[in-house]
């Protein structure tokens, strides 16, 4: 071999390479529709259930005290508006709007809100990966697991293979332990029209995401918490309380703050006694998560998140509590008389 | 082109919505531009909300007695709302100065809090206190679920986030 081509070689070699590459782009393109890889999956999951008519029943499994606590609702949803919860206890939404009809506090009016950022991808915090196929109430489910820095599963989202429909979420702490579960265990799939109670007439007492964001700075927040939180919006009810809403693209926290001191009698019984930034602090696992409450000299804080318990403790200890309310309240009261 | 000189002053009225469309235009465009001046109408709006919250409270025995006696005559309670109103109309200029963000005239108010605070409280009728650093807070942790859980809700999947409100008891 005198080691040059020849012109039938070169034609050859050149067809080979575009029928190969050919191949391959049909082969790929098709895949990658097909397979929106873990975030993608997330992604579609999160609006999936807005679009579908479901009927089914949902049970909420939650870690507390070495007990595991078990509830169940119903849910249905018709592609428009949803409804699940029981008894006097019912969450409705439609159009982006969700509201609490039976909730037993008073609606005392509409929030205020500054900023509305985007909520982070899936997998702008957490490692994600797809686990083996499994089964929820009946349905093939795609499994997405969500990884912490040391390679531990702590969060599993289980997706309908045919609607994207989120059929099970599971929370676990550091040992694999499965703390907090969210899961259908009954589900019908485009079956019959669900009764969706009528928006309300008047503002939900919570807050929503305003429709555009002035940019405007309203209250001072850490804009990032570790491990991966990122503030989305700042929140101010009706009672004084100011609500900072935080995301890591799998988990969201608030944290309340209020003026005064703790009274610490008129916290719930059980949780557990610990500190926050050297501050005595009171935790509680419940059905909707970790919820923190503890204080500094003259501002109460509270916190709840879905997050795992240890990933909100490392996010508690980077907010810094700086209202002072009391000088504001004086300013407010002073200021219009001019008295200076 | 001279710059609207800021005021907490102003900054109520805005609040109060007690501006006209001129001066409320010109307000809130200084306001764009400004990221401090943004900062004290947030402390200024929660501060009403805040005390928009608070509980009515009596008055001490005898304290309105006391009050009246020493208030020189109704006339002078109406100018002082007058006068409120005035300077805030006065405000509304342009001026070529420089925006100040807070002074030491806050301070002095603050520090002149406990002997003016009553009779405040009296001249606009506010019948609540503010909250003080010590007042004892029951933290209201179901409402706050409910809050977080909701506004968790919004670009989440709604029916697995809401679950867990509609089967809680916790804090109720």
């Amino acid at each position: 071999m005198n080691g040059h081509l020849r012109p039938g070689h070169v034609r050859r070699g050149a067809f080979t390479a575009t029928f190969v590459v050919g191949a391959l782009a049909v082969l790929t393109v098709p895949s990658a529709a097909a397979d929106p890889g873990p975030a993608g999956v997330i992604e579609r999951a999160r609006s999936a259930s807005a679009d579908t008519t479901i009927a089914g029943t949902i049970e909420v499994q939650w870690l507390e005290d070495g007990r595991y606590h078990v509830e169940r609702a119903g849910a249905r949803a018709d592609g428009t508006s949803f409804i699940v919860g029981r008894g006097d206890r019912r969450a409705v939404g439609t159009d982006g709007v969700r509201w609490l009809p039976d909730a037993e506090e008073p609606d005392t009016g509409e929030a205020v809100a500054w900023g509305s950022a985007p909520t982070p991808d899936p997998d702008a915090a957490w490692d994600l990966d797809l686990g083996r196929s499994s089964s929820v109430a009946g349905r093939a489910a795609i499994v997405v697991r969500a990884r912490d820095e040391d390679g531990a599963v702590r969060a599993r989202f289980f997706v309908d293979e045919d609607t994207d429909v989120l059929l099970r979420r599971d929370v676990l702490d550091r040992d694999g332990t499965v703390i907090r579960s969210v899961r259908f265990t009954q589900i019908r799939l485009a079956e019959g029209s669900p009764a969706v109670p009528s928006p309300p007439t008047r503002s939900p007492a919570v807050p929503q995401p305003p429709s555009d964001d002035d940019g405007s700075e309203s209250f001072p927040a850490p804009e990032h918490l570790d491990p991966g939180f990122r503030l989305l919006g700042r929140y101010l009810h009706p009672d004084g309380a100011i609500q900072l809403f935080y995301a890591d693209g799998l988990f969201s926290l608030s944290v309340f703050e209020q003026a005064g001191v703790v009274d610490w009698s008129s916290i719930p019984a059980g949780g557990v006694r610990g500190e926050v930034g050297g501050n005595r602090a009171h935790t509680f696992a419940t059905a909707t998560g970790t919820v923190v409450v503890w204080g500094t000299d003259d501002v109460v804080l509270t916190a709840i998140s879905d997050a795992p318990p240890d990933a909100v403790a490392v996010a508690l200890e980077g907010v810094k509590a700086s209202r002072g309310f009391f000088p504001r309240a004086a300013d407010f009261v002073l200021g219009p008389f001019g008295w200076d | 082109m001279s710059e609207l000189e800021l005021s907490e002053d102003l900054l109520s009225a805005l609040v109060d919505g007690e501006l006209d469309d001129a001066a409320r235009v010109a307000v809130e465009s200084r306001l764009a531009s400004s990221e401090e001046w943004q900062a004290v109408l947030a402390e200024v709006a929660e501060t009403r909300a805040a005390i928009r919250g608070l509980a009515p409270v009596e008055a001490p025995a005898g304290f309105w007695e006391r009050v009246l006696a020493e208030a020189p005559s109704d006339d002078a309670v109406v100018d002082l709302a007058v006068r409120r109103r005035e300077r805030r109309r006065s405000d509304v200029r342009p001026s070529p100065r420089t925006v100040r963000v807070r002074d030491a005239s806050r301070t002095r108010r603050v520090a002149m809090l406990a002997g003016v605070a009553a009779a405040a409280a009296f001249v606009v009728g506010v019948a609540a206190v503010p909250s003080t650093p010590n007042d004892r807070v029951q933290p209201p942790v179901a409402a706050f679920s409910d809050a977080h859980s909701t506004r968790s809700s919004v670009g989440d999947d709604a029916i697995s986030t809401l679950a867990p409100v509609a089967v809680s008891s916790f804090g109720r």
